[in-house]
């Protein structure tokens, strides 16, 4: 640990494309004065011994992102890293991973910009009259604190190993943009937001290293943001975008939510219930007061009514949305669930449970590709529900179908 | 040869230049956009308190008008801004503040939904807008952004660093720029040119701004012949750490904060009865020195101090919670718990390149918006706030008006013109890198550092600036024998500071030569022997032109329509 007025011994990662073959690292020494940083010590370096070195810079006062880079192993800010902080003898400086090296400490974030821009991180406004301001509450806007603040200094984004793996996943960085976006009250999209962002390398793949917000120098948490994304996509992946509306209809119109889970039912549903069904991969649940004063067990069996017929082609497979039903301590519980219906060349309807065979995710129906696609791990079925691609080891089961009198019925083979 | 022909070609990723950018590209010209750092990472960012308008929101602030914000600002400049823009400006705020809002900027705001407004320097009402204290970095990001949306007109060039404007008969035809990554010279060429570049605070030593706020944006069209206006008029911010220099906002203060010196006494009550803390920044820097000079400086150091513990922790988490990273990061210390060490430090430059409300300068085709222009609406001093304001209000006119002026002219192209200029400016950077003498530009630098911190600084005399226009002009020629650049092409900065520290070195010059000329006090500029201000002979701008023996200097009346000059008190 170099202490003020000795000299701090820095071992930088130098590499100049037009001389090296490979990087290798230099050695520097460097006058400690009080505050001295680590950004201070390389314009140190530069203006005294070698003016060749690279390194990217500008506000000096953590606010700009330039400087991101890796300060004895570990992703930060080399102006708000105090030399006289740094516990080792020596200060190693690398440039950001998992972003291709150009000269020294600078890396090319061609990519890094571009995924950015991916994510549409823009507001969409809703209409309002243009001669006035949106009018969002404090406590509103609160709810975009802690997404808006991020610098975007690569810090997260070297620090990620799925970012390193996946490179098309947009990385933390990314994620917590468009959550900022997603919980804008201002913003007209909402939800839809998410769509682009929970395929195969989207949301999912973040499994939680939290080393994102060990490296964020502005106390960030892009995990916390990628987990409110799996939540609203999981809510909403059930219903799909367009079908937001009707179920806010539905839900208004169900009792509220048992008393001793508090008043609040959002409250409710964001503590007991995510945590509780998150291995489901799906749907959001109520609970109803007990109906019959005998407390029965497991779930519901027998038809669901679900409507008229609706059209099918062919082509393109329907979504419906129906509500399975389970005792649980004297109460019944509704889990929405949903059935695509298909019709086969011959004009014969079949229903299809899209719930994963491998894990039990939720799959949605891609038209891009025509398939069903699960967002967890890459598993793809084709329209009969046969699996194309990824790790799962069987087919989409399928759900007993019946119409009567132009109303169709489902029933699941409940286990 | 390397040309990239567009119709407009904007320089600078900040507020300004983005704003031009967008503008332009909504109005379906075809942009090449020139950084020399990607735009997010511009000084724009680093704003922290807020922009102001007159949209009222603000209980105490229901009668305020964009001509009572004209007002102050026209005062709070010492009269010396043009009134006809600085009306142009504050009547386009509150458009531009709601348009900001549509654009994504997190505002913080009122209990009834509307953006929330604080008092600020100078200013009558409470009318400066903000999210928390990081508006500029918020608004930035929301300009940006919109790029984002119009990419497919915008061609972004960023690491290119412009080095020199082409200008033939008074024309702008566009200009050459190297490719960071390559090092290699390449020509841009347009109808019109928009410089967005910024401030050039790094001329000082002890300033604000990032490493990138230098004095090139200015001191290219200086050298190509483009006259700049009011270089002399340079804020001090008052409270800027110490050491570091880094800026506490003056949300601080219109949070409530206290300025004490070491008696423990609120001095600004002295100095400005009403306003006390909320004077504008050039009275309160001005009475700091005075108190630090008096020995009332904290423990008899040079640094008084910033107060905000009695603000609560609450109150700072919820609206000052940049300013407290920035203590915690820097200095090791909680502002809740203890007072902020500060000094006054460069922070602005009120002047820049010449232009007029409309964003055109004296040649064609040439357009500045932002920092490194001088419309003038700021005058001798600028009000907190309105920073953000001039750059995105004429960010827009400017955009607007290259668009407007190049309709329909298609891609330019001229073989003859780029040949020549890719020629001269590779021959001109050869000599500059490959010098061979013996000084150290960095050192050379250091000097003209000390030399304008100490000599041309918030308090300034005859003898002084003379001496530091002796020192300056010697530093100059001593440059003319600077050792050799290193060798690379690829992202050499040793050859972008040693061409910064050229333009700086030149930026000096004019400085003192503008101050040394200006026989008067106003606003920023104070000078101990002539401490009055002089309306008969001064109240005017001071234009300095660019000749091989240093700048020339002329004289051009301001405009003033509603407002006739006053005494400042407040």
């Amino acid at each position: 640990m170099a202490q003020i007025g000795e000299k701090a011994v820095i071992e930088i990662l130098r590499y100049d494309p037009q001389a090296d073959k490979r990087p290798h690292y230099e050695t520097y020494e460097v006058p400690v004065v009080k505050g001295l940083t680590v950004l201070e010590s390389l314009y140190y370096i530069l203006e005294n011994y070698d003016g060749s070195l690279s390194y990217r810079s500008s506000c000096r006062a953590a606010v700009c992102g330039s400087c991101g880079m890796k300060i004895n192993d570990k992703f930060a800010l080399a102006c708000r890293t105090l030399v006289e902080n740094i516990k080792s003898p020596r200060i190693k400086i690398e440039p950001l991973a998992n972003l291709p090296l150009i000269k020294d400490l600078v890396v090319d974030m061609t990519d890094f910009y571009e995924k950015y821009s991916l994510v549409e991180p823009f507001l969409i406004p809703k209409e309002i009259p243009p001669e006035k301001e949106f009018y969002q509450s404090p406590d509103d806007r609160k709810s975009v604190d802690g997404l808006v603040e991020c610098i975007m200094c690569g810090a997260c984004y070297a620090a990620c190993t799925m970012t390193g793996w996946d490179k098309k996943f947009p990385g933390p960085f990314g994620m917590l943009a468009a959550d900022g976006k997603l919980r804008d009250t201002r913003d007209k999209l909402g939800c839809e937001r998410i769509i682009d962002i929970s395929g195969e390398h989207g949301i999912w793949r973040c499994h939680d290293e939290f080393n994102c917000m060990e490296a964020c120098p502005k106390q960030l948490s892009p995990t916390g943001a990628i987990h409110h994304l799996k939540r609203t996509s999981v809510k909403y992946r059930f219903s799909s975008p367009k079908r937001k509306e009707l179920v806010d209809e539905e839900m208004r119109q169900l009792p509220e939510a048992i008393p001793e889970a508090g008043s609040a039912r959002r409250n409710f549903m964001k503590t007991a219930f995510w945590g509780g069904t998150g291995a489901l991969g799906a749907g959001f649940l109520l609970l109803f007061p007990p109906l019959f004063s005998k407390p029965v067990r497991g779930w519901e069996t027998g038809w669901i009514k679900i409507g008229a017929v609706p059209d099918v082609q062919p082509s393109k497979p329907v979504e419906v949305i129906y509500n399975r039903q389970k005792w649980e301590r004297g109460r019944l519980v509704v889990y929405p669930r949903r059935a695509y219906l298909v019709k086969n060349e011959s004009g014969a309807l079949s229903a299809i449970d899209p719930t994963c065979t491998h894990l039990g995710c939720i799959c949605y129906w891609d038209e891009s590709i025509r398939m069903f696609l699960c967002p967890c791990h890459g598993g793809a079925f084709n329209k009969e529900g046969n699996v194309t691609l990824g790790p799962p080891p069987k087919p989409l089961a399928r759900l007993n179908l019946k119409v009567e009198g132009g109303i169709l019925y489902l029933q699941e083979e409940v286990a | 040869m390397d040309v990239h022909a567009h119709e407009l070609i904007v320089v600078g990723g900040g507020l300004a230049g983005t704003r031009a950018v967008d503008e332009a590209a909504l109005r379906g010209v075809d942009v090449g956009w020139i950084s020399k750092i990607y735009p997010i990472r511009s000084h724009s960012g680093e704003a922290q308190g807020g922009i102001n308008a007159a949209l009222c929101n603000h209980p105490e602030g229901r009668d305020d008008s964009p001509e009572r914000h004209g007002y102050d600002t026209a005062k709070g400049g010492d009269f010396l801004g043009d009134q006809d823009a600085i009306l142009v400006m504050t009547e386009q705020a509150p458009k531009t503040v709601r348009e900001m809002d549509r654009w994504g900027v997190p505002f913080s705001r009122f209990a009834d939904g509307s953006i929330a407004q604080r008092p600020f320097g100078g200013a009558a009402f409470p009318r400066t807008c903000y999210g928390a204290d990081r508006t500029g970095h918020f608004l930035l990001h929301a300009v940006y952004q919109k790029y984002l949306t119009l990419k497919d007109k915008v061609q972004l060039y960023d690491e290119y660093y412009a080095v020199g404007l082409i200008i033939e008969d008074h024309v702008c035809h566009g200009l050459t720029a190297f490719n960071m990554r390559t090092g290699k010279l390449e020509a841009f060429l347009g109808h019109a040119v928009i410089f967005g570049t910024g401030g050039s605070g790094r001329v000082y030593g002890r300033t604000t701004n990032s490493y990138s706020s230098t004095a090139l944006g200015v001191t290219m069209p200086y050298w190509a012949g483009v006259p700049i206006k009011d270089m002399e008029f340079v804020q001090f911010h008052p409270t800027c750490i110490t050491g570091k220099h880094i800026l506490m906002t003056e949300g601080a203060r219109g949070e409530g904060g206290y300025l004490i010196n070491n008696d423990g006494e609120r001095f600004m009550k002295r100095y400005a009865p009403k306003a006390i803390e909320l004077a504008p920044r050039d009275m309160v820097s001005r009475s700091i020195e005075t108190e630090i000079a008096a020995g009332r400086g904290i423990k008899g150091e040079k640094y008084v101090h910033l107060d905000i513990r009695h603000l609560g922790k609450a109150k700072i988490d919820e609206r000052l919670p940049g300013i407290k990273a920035i203590c915690v990061d820097f200095l090791g210390i909680d502002p809740v718990k203890e007072p902020i060490p500060i000094r006054p430090a460069q922070h602005y430059s009120m002047g820049g390149i010449d232009c007029d409300h409309t964003c055109k300068t004296e040649v064609e085709g040439f357009y500045a918006a932002g920092e490194c222009a001088c419309v003038s609406v700021h005058g001798a001093n600028r009000l907190g706030g309105n920073s953000l304001l001039e750059t995105i209000v004429f960010g827009e006119i400017a955009g607007r008006n290259a668009a407007l002026a190049i309709q329909g002219k298609g891609k330019p192209k001229d073989d003859r013109l780029v040949k020549e200029a890719l020629r001269s400016k590779e021959k001109e950077l050869e000599e500059l890198y490959n010098r061979g003498g013996s000084e150290d530009p960095y050192k050379l630098r250091d000097e003209v550092h000390d030399i304008v911190d100490n000599k041309v600084q918030i308090f300034r005399n005859k003898d002084d600036m003379e001496s530091a226009l002796q020192e300056i002009r010697a530093v100059k020629r001593r440059f003319r024998n600077i050792r050799s650049t290193s060798r690379g092409n690829v992202f050499n900065f040793d050859r972008t500071w040693t061409l910064e520290i050229a333009a700086g070195i030149d930026l000096a010059e004019v400085i003192t030569l503008g101050a040394l000329a200006r026989e008067e006090s106003r606003g920023a500029h104070s000078r101990t022997d002539f401490p009055n201000r002089d309306d008969v002979n001064w109240q005017k701008h001071t234009i300095a032109r660019f000749t091989e023996d240093g700048p020339e200097l002329s004289y051009k009346p301001v405009t003033i329509t509603k407002w006739q000059p006053e005494e400042r008190k407040y």
